[in-house]
């Protein structure tokens, strides 16, 4: 039933390319935690969990985005290089399904992928004693994988939609503003004219990640969350999950 | 089938998300004004007649609306200045306070490394929040129930002022901008003796009057060597933010201790920078020193007449 999204998997895991990022994140992750990289906010030295843990958690969420749209950028357009789709339409399999398995497939290897980088968190915490924040770590890491979730099906949309560079460059920038929102809805309130209405059309046209990854962090430390930005992270979801299934390849 | 349960899927999940989206502006604002109001009292103290915090409507910007705390309600408004400020400004009939929310705040301080007023790197937190709210009903205060040296604006004429282009102090800011003409080493020598006088023991009140002779003596030469424009933008901003931010100031000391407010108000008292942000703490210097000569000033004073000359006249005595 899911024989297409299991061999995209292994496909992936064969390759060598998510291990490196994944490397590479997660040395990063580790570098913000180690103290080998000294943080302070307003020149106070973040060193406690509950301020350190939203900002690692951005940072994972960045890098994580980032490992989303190139893990899920190719899979489809490589499987039709391959001249080998007549060979799923002939076992009865419609598109959408075709497309749905190997987008469910880009889904599971970020989603993955990100939960190195959250793991690596996660171990840091244990270090540190934190077993309430260990304790709330499967429900958070649902919280948290939601928007890399999100822009791995919408990159996977995009590739069907647009030449790959122009997906690459319409995913990496939905990716990017929506984890920069709140920076961007601040300049928005700095600058004028043009500008701020550019600005204030980005926001409206990309969705809020931050504001739906960062909930992940309030959840770990006890703070209340707020529903509306996880909503806002699932309707992202959903939002990929639907252009998966409108898009169509005209090679079929 | 599927079609349908993915449609219902969308459909709750719109709304939810919409449902949810009305909730408003956060908790911890609804908390800083709550304490803020709270902190009257010692506003009370400091013997501005008439002064009240909850006189004033004060609205909040998130970056998307106004959320405006007045008589014991929240209302949401399409923002009346989609700019991020902490001002007092003209709506309808009236001033209301318009200051972002916390967290536009501290955006806004880690983008632009600070703010006028509030000196880089202090840090910007509730408490200092709570004090700004003060600092701008302040404004709305002075324009509301005085005639700032003589020139009194009602909210409907400033409002048509902005409406034609304009921009509240712009030509106050115009003048008093980097290279305004105040030369840098006599401004710190005047600001040193401030501070002087401010850490003088309080009950050696001909030591304070010695200092601020000095002091008089030293502004007068300086002020002689200006232009008319910016000797008047001078006077009014100290006059204007220097008694706004000793409110603040005070509620501040009241809210985060002793220790903080020493901290974040008088050890800069001498910091020279250029633009306004000087006049904001030589203001609040001639504040603090009119309190040590004569605890009562206030009673009298109506924003008509510049602190140096309400300093000149205690100084003397």
């Amino acid at each position: 039933m899911m024989g297409i999204m299991k061999n995209a998997l292994r496909e992936r895991l064969r390759r060598k390319d998510i291990y490196v990022v994944m490397g590479i994140g997660l040395l990063i992750v580790l570098l913000c935690m180690s103290g080998t990289v000294t943080l302070s906010i307003d020149g106070v030295p973040v060193t406690d969990i509950s301020m350190l843990l939203p900002f690692v958690l951005n940072a994972v969420s960045v890098i994580g985005g980032g490992i989303a749209v190139a893990l899920s950028l190719r899979t489809i357009p490589n499987e039709y290089e391959k001249k080998t789709s007549h060979l799923v339409w002939m076992r009865g399999i419609s598109q959408k399904n075709y497309h749905g398995q190997l987008a469910l497939a880009n889904v599971i290897s970020s989603a993955a992928a990100v939960f190195v980088l959250y793991a690596g968190v996660m171990i840091f915490a244990g270090i540190k004693g934190e077993t309430d924040v260990l304790l709330r770590s499967i429900p958070g890491f649902l919280i948290f994988v939601c928007g890399t979730a999100g822009v791995s099906l919408f990159t996977s949309a995009m590739s069907l939609a647009l030449p790959g560079m122009a997906a690459g460059a319409v995913s990496v920038a939905v990716m990017l503003a929506g984890t920069m929102q709140p920076l961007l809805r601040t300049l928005s309130g700095i600058v004028s004219g043009v500008s701020r209405g550019i600005l204030r059309g980005i926001l409206i046209l990309t969705p809020d990640l931050y504001a739906a990854e960062s909930q992940a962090g309030e959840f770990l430390v006890g703070n209340q969350v707020d529903i509306h930005s996880i909503l806002g992270g699932m309707l992202f979801l959903y939002a990929g999950a639907m252009m998966i299934t409108v898009f169509q390849k005209k090679e079929a | 089938m599927y079609k349908a349960a993915m449609c219902i899927l969308g459909a709750a999940l719109l709304s939810a998300w919409l449902f949810t989206g009305n909730q408003g502006i956060s908790e911890e604002n609804k908390k800083i004004y709550k304490e803020a109001v709270d902190l009257q009292e010692q506003a009370d103290t400091l013997g501005f007649e008439g002064f009240c915090l909850a006189d004033y409507p004060v609205a909040m910007y998130d970056g998307t609306s106004d959320y405006v705390f007045y008589r014991g309600k929240i209302e949401k408004r399409t923002p009346v200045l989609q700019t991020f400020a902490g001002t007092a400004y003209p709506v309808e009939d009236h001033f209301e306070v318009i200051i972002p929310t916390l967290e536009q705040f501290d955006h806004l301080m880690a983008l632009t490394g600070g703010v006028e007023g509030v000196v880089s790197g202090s840090g910007y937190g509730p408490l200092e929040q709570k004090a700004a709210i003060w600092h701008e009903a302040f404004h709305a205060y002075q324009l509301t129930d005085f005639a700032i040296l003589g020139e009194k604006t009602t909210a409907e004429e400033m409002y048509e002022e902005l409406e034609n282009g304009g921009q509240a102090g712009n030509s106050e800011n115009d003048v008093l901008k980097d290279g305004d003409g105040v030369r840098q080493t006599d401004m710190e020598k005047e600001m040193k003796l401030l501070k002087k006088a401010v850490e003088t023991d309080p009950s050696a009140i001909d030591e304070i009057q010695r200092i601020v002779l000095e002091y008089s003596e030293c502004r007068r030469r300086r002020m002689e060597g200006m232009e008319k424009a910016a000797r008047d933008a001078e006077i009014r901003c100290e006059l204007t933010e220097g008694t706004a931010y000793y409110v603040e100031a005070s509620v501040y000391r009241t809210a985060a201790g002793e220790k903080a407010y020493k901290e974040r108000y008088l050890e800069n008292l001498d910091t020279y920078e250029g633009g306004r942000g000087k006049y904001y703490r030589t203001g609040f210097a001639k504040c603090l020193i009119l309190d040590r000569l004569n605890p009562n000033w206030k009673e009298t004073f109506d924003f008509t007449r510049g602190l140096d000359k309400v300093l000149e006249e205690y100084g003397r005595k």
